[in-house]
């Protein structure tokens, strides 16, 4: 058998050429001498143009768009053995393109490795480090919208809406609560203005306007305006109030307690425990802010 | 390995000695055109010209394919240098026409020893063997691979086992074209 092979190599390379010298002249001897030999040697170049032939054939075909190309790609080295008998079929070709160029993720891949890592990494974080905290802790601000017990009067137009009030509420809950309005009240509101220095307090006769006059010191008190109180409790116990034009809402402050108006340069003045609190008409939610001035404080005491 | 940017002329060349058809289809586009001008100048008509180009493409692979084989000229130049002597030959054939050029014709060479056997009837033999022994006789006798490249590309173990493989194809086909042709039906 070794030797059959051997002959075939040997025949091989004296059609391809390749021999020289010593062995090309043993090999033509040899065909000179042994006729069975130089009709082998025939009958192996007859069959080896053949095989161009066919492998011609075959490439003329792909060129002319009869046959795709194929390229030879190995696979199962390890099935293939030196034995004598080899297992058929141990290769593909580019024919079959989905056996052949099917995505392997090769996990050797440090690259791939890497990207893995940190994709997993930012996921973490992204979970852990971000999402969920705000879930879980962050604060977030609802507008609460309030439930009057009392059948709400048919408003004004360019009245303030009494309502909107911002709390912090926690968002495991998503319990929303609200501001209670506990009475509502109108009140007249003392009016005075003080006096400019060079004008008597005679006949204030205004554009033909009479109102009634009535000196108080050095301020005046005119005729008072309608204001309506609404009495609040805040659930974020809001300590405050706020004014619109004919509207008060005052937080923190019950309808028992005593509290008294005054309003002196179209400023409103609340008293309250013997304290004067200095009201701004902004129709904002504001602080209760106490009211320092003693020149004020004496007028508001003695009118 | 083999997609977008497989178009330098190493690229080509190399994967040609690997025996890869693609390189063989890439090349065939990229000179069509050039070969078909030529053809066209010079009495020959579309048909032809892609008959040249491809007879030229099946000789530059062969070429390609030796030990020896160097490029120096860029691969374009080399494809077109064979192909106008394809066509000289074929024009040379048909003595009604004139050769515009006759400075690169070349002088057919007279035949060589007639063949024992019917080479197309053998190549009918060939393409009936089972598709690992046809790859590896072509690999080895047309495209000029040496064992080694035929264990890598095939995933033989090494080339012993080809040089195996390859007797037994080489004799299961022998077998077949010797019961055709009978013991003494020599043409």
């Amino acid at each position: 058998m070794k030797n059959d092979i051997e002959r075939l190599y040997l025949i091989d390379k004296f059609l391809k050429g390749e021999l020289s010298g010593l062995a090309l002249d043993e090999f033509k001897s040899k065909m000179r001498l042994i006729p069975e030999f130089a009709q082998e040697v025939e009958s192996q170049r007859s069959i080896i143009e053949g095989i161009k032939l066919a492998r011609r054939e075959q490439l003329l075909s792909v060129l002319r768009g009869e046959r795709a190309p194929s390229a030879v790609i190995a696979i199962n080295k390890e099935e293939t053995s030196t034995k004598e008998e080899i297992p058929e079929n141990t290769y593909r070709t580019a024919e079959e393109p989905e056996k052949e160029f099917k995505l392997k993720i090769n996990y050797n891949n440090w690259y791939f490795a890497a990207a893995a890592v940190l994709f997993t990494g930012f996921s973490l974080y992204f979970l852990f480090g971000y999402y969920l905290p705000k879930q879980k802790g962050e604060l977030v601000k609802v507008e609460r919208v309030i439930e009057s017990p009392i059948p709400e009067k048919p408003k004004p137009s360019g009245s303030v809406e009494p309502k909107v009030a911002v709390a912090q509420v926690k968002t495991d809950s998503l319990k929303i609560e609200k501001d209670h309005r506990l009475a509502e009240t109108t009140m007249v509101v003392p009016t005075f203005e003080t006096i400019e220095s060079g004008k008597n307090n005679g006949n204030n006769v205004s554009n033909g306007n009479p109102e009634t006059v009535i000196k108080v010191g050095d301020v005046r008190k005119v005729q008072g305006s309608e204001l309506k109180i609404e009495y609040w409790q805040s659930v974020v116990n809001f300590k405050g109030y706020k004014l619109s034009e004919r509207r008060l809402l005052l937080f923190n402050i019950t309808p028992e307690e005593k509290i008294n108006l005054k309003s002196i340069d179209k400023s409103i003045y609340l008293k309250r425990g013997g304290s004067y609190f200095k009201l701004v008409a902004t129709n904002k939610f504001e602080q209760y802010e106490l009211e320092t001035n003693p020149d004020l404080l004496k007028i508001l005491e003695s009118n | 390995m083999f997609g977008i940017g497989f178009n330098s002329d190493n690229d080509l060349v190399n994967e040609i000695k690997r025996g890869n058809e693609k390189a063989l289809v890439i090349l065939y586009k990229q000179n069509l055109g050039m070969i078909k001008k030529f053809v066209l100048n010079n009495s020959g008509n579309i048909e032809e010209a892609q008959d040249v180009l491809q007879e030229t493409l099946i000789a530059v692979w062969q070429n390609i394919a030796k030990p020896d084989f160097l490029l120096n000229v860029k691969l374009s130049t080399y494809v077109f240098a064979i192909a106008k002597n394809q066509w000289y030959k074929q024009l040379k054939k048909k003595t009604r026409f004139k050769i515009v050029d006759e400075s690169m014709s070349e002088n057919l060479k007279a035949d060589e020893t007639p063949l024992l056997y019917d080479t197309k009837i053998i190549s009918e033999y060939v393409n009936r063997l089972d598709d690992t022994c046809r790859r590896l006789l072509m690999h080895f006798y047309f495209d000029g691979l040496d064992m080694n490249t035929i264990a890598e590309q095939m995933g033989f173990a090494n080339s012993d086992t080809v040089k195996s493989k390859k007797y037994q194809c080489f004799k299961k086909l022998e077998t077949s074209v010797k019961e055709h042709f009978g013991k003494d039906d020599f043409i």
